[in-house]
């Protein structure tokens, strides 16, 4: 059997050719990489799906509700557009909710957004109780998409600011660089493209969403049986709920300050928005596991800021038979509540147009 | 922790910079011994006293070997080797695999037998480790090479690179190469980095997209029809060759570039034009494990012919069971060995050199190899069943499909496999200025990557 032996490379090496040659090989890869991350990236699921439905008919929209399943599942756009019709206010709302949304994804929504420039487009809704990046979904398209340089940036950033125990740091860290540099790479694009040649339908179907419903769902409808599993633990739980409703009403007027990577995203996804002409709107929802959220100003960096986290003012939203779980409201709560959050925005519109 | 892994090419390019920065060989030996167990460990770090108890044993027996002169007491030291390898592999390996199998057939024969199978977790690369690790004690006993000290043959045992799925490696031809400091100038990078490249190609990029398909098919074949089972096979037949060639691409470059040979291990045997060849060409570390230390053992072609046959057969049954412990595993070897049996009757020639005919011959070749593959792949004898009526007798009541552009694909990698394999391509490649085969080397690896499914999949060896 003969043997191949490895070819001698002959003369010593110095030291300034191999890190030419190693950076010739790093441009290459960056340049090569960029140019395949042209290549269509998988579909990621709901927020592709949404973007597909919204942009049948983008030029239509004058709001954009950015946010968790806070939004997903409690704005009602035909509700909120139904109000502010008869009251005089032109109006066609999307809701961009998903849940688990975390703070890059919404960056991510919102560069969307402006980068399509919708021609009637005008205010967008943020809903403030996003998640923050975890690596429990590491590996998922939808955790890929979101990790440019920045948001990579800020996501590692957020654990020494917030000053995660070690353990978890490391993880953390390791889970974004290795996501920032699979995207980078455009790790599995040609893969995708490959996967479409010989499997039309992918796994996961295409999402098909309601186009009545622009982009709102019922919770009841969610697919997978979690949902219904929180709705059978809140229905035997009942008086927790509704102790911790008479403790939050008790609570008042206690606020607590945002995290500090909750508070810089929301910052600049603010203040991208705005350099861009829209007009936002920073919206708490009612949510029994936090505290209300202490906004510094009623106007966050040229933002408004509105809450319908108010037991008080809103008793509706915290009434048992309204909730489907103890975060969510059921079908017929979203309606109460999109209604009641659709009176507040009659009034801000009807002054912006005024202006 | 796979070669196609952003941590293996941090660990790799960690372990690589301190091994040329040291100069001792001593220290540079106990750097690779220290990183091959903890490239062991990022595995299951249970299992390292496995592999270092292996040694320890091989090691006191290989000096006792050398030591001892009575024959019948050398006879005895060399069978302890054979049985403590065979018997931890047979354990983690073949115990429940037996135990089902007594199962089976004791309630065929209607004497019902109860018997508890265990939850043995197999060591990874335990296939590989204990067959080289035997092949340094029979090579001792049979006086072709000599012991060696204990850090030598620690390494030689676990070296990482080739620790987990091969190649194979003798004794003979690793050991001397540690005798010496390896020079860093001596280390061709074009063709190391080129060899990883296309090692990481053929893995990641190739066999990694088309084991969806082949999966989809073998778990319900009876659900798609005749063109999608030659679609399923000829890819499981792509997906096996470049995911096993792949890892042993990446692991003989990953050693060449630290400096050490390990020998070819494929060598296009799907362009063989007889089994015969293709035993010369696939997996040539094993086979030639195999013929040296078990067909040698069993008489070689030295009793007979009826000896020649049954010795013949009896290594290919017990190579098929190396791969797993199935029946299917087992179909498939004695399958190849009766058909190597044939062409030995025939008078087949290894390499059939008759002009055009010579491509016929390749392409029956490897259609034989390609049914053969279906009992390898399938999961039970009733799925080889389906998947064989399908491929050979064209028989199938399903409607699922592949599209046939998979078919001209698959045309496309043949292609570019043989021009691969022209001296003009492989002469060019190592005459291109160095920073154009650097820049070709970036961008490779980039369509590389981009070509990787996202989520890894795990070589397909690792399970043997």
């Amino acid at each position: 059997m003969v043997r191949e032996t490895t070819p001698s490379a002959g003369k010593p090496l110095g030291w300034l050719r191999p890190l030419g040659y190693i950076t010739a090989a790093l441009l290459a890869f960056v340049g090569t990489a960029r140019l395949l991350q042209r290549i269509p990236r998988p579909d990621e699921g709901l927020i592709d799906a949404k973007f597909r439905e919204f942009e049948a008919r983008a030029d239509e929209y004058t709001t954009a509700y950015i946010g968790s399943s806070l939004v997903h599942r409690h704005i009602v756009p035909e509700v909120i557009d139904g109000h502010l019709q008869a009251e005089g206010v032109e109006s066609l709302s999307y809701n961009f909710g998903a849940p688990r949304l975390s703070w890059p994804e919404a960056m991510r929504i919102a560069d969307r957004l402006i980068a399509d420039r919708p021609a009637s487009l005008r205010t967008v809704v943020i809903e403030v109780h996003l998640f923050v990046p975890t690596a429990r979904n590491d590996g998922a398209a939808r955790y890929l998409d979101w990790h440019t340089l920045p948001e990579t940036y800020w996501s590692i950033r957020r654990t020494f600011d917030e000053e995660e125990p070690g353990e978890k740091r490391r993880s953390h860290i390791e889970s974004d660089l290795r996501a920032f540099g699979k995207r980078a790479a455009a790790i599995g694009r040609l893969s995708g493209a490959f996967e479409r040649l010989w499997k039309p339908a992918p796994d996961d179907p295409r999402i098909e969403l309601d186009p009545e419903a622009h982009g709102y769902e019922r919770v009841e409808d969610e697919p997978t049986g979690a949902a219904a599993g929180r709705h059978r633990k809140f229905r035997k739980r009942i008086g927790a709920y509704e102790r911790d409703v008479r403790r939050a009403r008790k609570r008042g007027e206690q606020t607590k300050p945002m995290k500090p990577y909750a508070g810089t995203m929301l910052a600049r996804l603010v203040d991208r928005l705005r350099a861009a002409g829209y007009d936002v709107i920073v919206l708490e929802m009612p949510h029994i596991n936090q505290v209300q959220i202490e906004f510094p100003d009623p106007v966050v960096d040229g933002a408004l800021t509105m809450s319908m986290y108010d037991p008080v003012r809103y008793p509706a939203l915290f009434d048992p038979k309204l909730h489907y779980d103890r975060v969510h409201l059921g079908d017929e709560g979203a309606h109460v509540l999109s209604a009641l959050l659709a009176r507040r925005l009659a009034g801000v519109f009807r002054r912006d147009a005024r202006d | 922790m796979l070669f196609t892994e952003f941590r293996f090419l941090l660990f790799f390019a960690i372990v690589w910079s301190l091994y040329w920065l040291v100069r001792s060989n001593a220290i540079r030996k106990i750097l690779l011994l220290v990183a091959s167990y903890a490239f062991y460990a990022g595995w299951d770090a249970r299992f390292l006293v496995l592999i270092f108890v292996s040694t320890v044993i091989d090691w006191v027996v290989g000096r006792q070997l050398h030591q001892e002169r009575d024959e019948a007491k050398r006879r005895r030291w060399v069978t302890t080797s054979v049985v403590v390898n065979l018997g931890i592999l047979g354990f983690f390996k073949y115990f429940n695999f037996f135990i089902e199998s007594a199962v089976t057939a004791s309630a065929w024969l209607g004497l019902p037998l109860q018997a508890q199978a265990l939850e043995i977790v197999l060591p990874v690369g335990i296939s590989f480790f204990t067959f080289q690790s035997m092949s340094y004690t029979i090579d001792i006993h049979r006086g072709r090479t000599e012991p060696r000290g204990f850090l030598d043959f620690s390494l030689y045992v676990a070296f990482f690179p080739q620790l987990v799925a091969g190649p194979i490696v003798r004794a003979r031809e690793f050991l001397p190469q540690l005798g010496s400091a390896r020079r860093l100038s001596k280390v061709s990078f074009r063709w190391g980095l080129g060899l990883f490249m296309v090692g990481f190609v053929k893995k990641a990029a190739i066999a990694d997209n088309v084991a969806p398909i082949v999966d989809a098919y073998f778990a319900d074949p009876a659900a798609y029809d005749v063109m999608a089972s030659w679609i399923a096979v000829t890819l499981y037949a792509v997906q096996i060759y470049c995911d096993f060639s792949g890892y042993s691409d990446m692991a003989i470059a990953t050693a060449a570039l630290l400096g050490y040979e390990l020998g070819r291990n494929f060598a296009a045997p799907y362009f063989a034009s007889s089994l015969t060849a293709f035993w010369r060409r696939w997996h040539i570390s094993l086979s030639t494990w195999l013929r040296d230390y078990l067909y040698i053992t069993l008489g070689g072609n030295r009793g007979g012919e009826f000896k020649t046959y049954r010795n013949l057969f009896l290594t290919m049954l017990l190579g098929g069971l190396w791969h797993g412990a199935a029946w299917t595993f087992v179909i498939w070897g004695a399958l190849h060995g009766l058909w190597l049996i044939a062409e030995r009757l025939m008078g087949v020639q290894a390499e059939r050199r008759t002009g055009w005919a010579r491509y016929v011959w390749i392409a029956v070749t490897f259609y034989v190899v390609c049914v053969f593959w279906i009992f390898f792949r399938a999961q039970s004898t009733e799925v080889a069943g389906d998947v064989f009526r399908a491929f050979v007798f064209l028989q199938s009541s399903g409607s699922l499909t592949f599209p046939t552009a998979l078919l001209w694909w698959f045309g496309a990698l043949a292609g570019v496999h043989a021009l691969g394999r022209l001296p003009t391509l492989q002469r060019l490649w190592t005459t291109l200025p160095p920073l154009l085969v650097a820049a070709i080397l970036g961008a490779g690896f980039a369509i590389a990557v981009s070509a990787t499914p996202v989520s890894y999949r795990p070589f397909i060896y690792f399970q043997f």
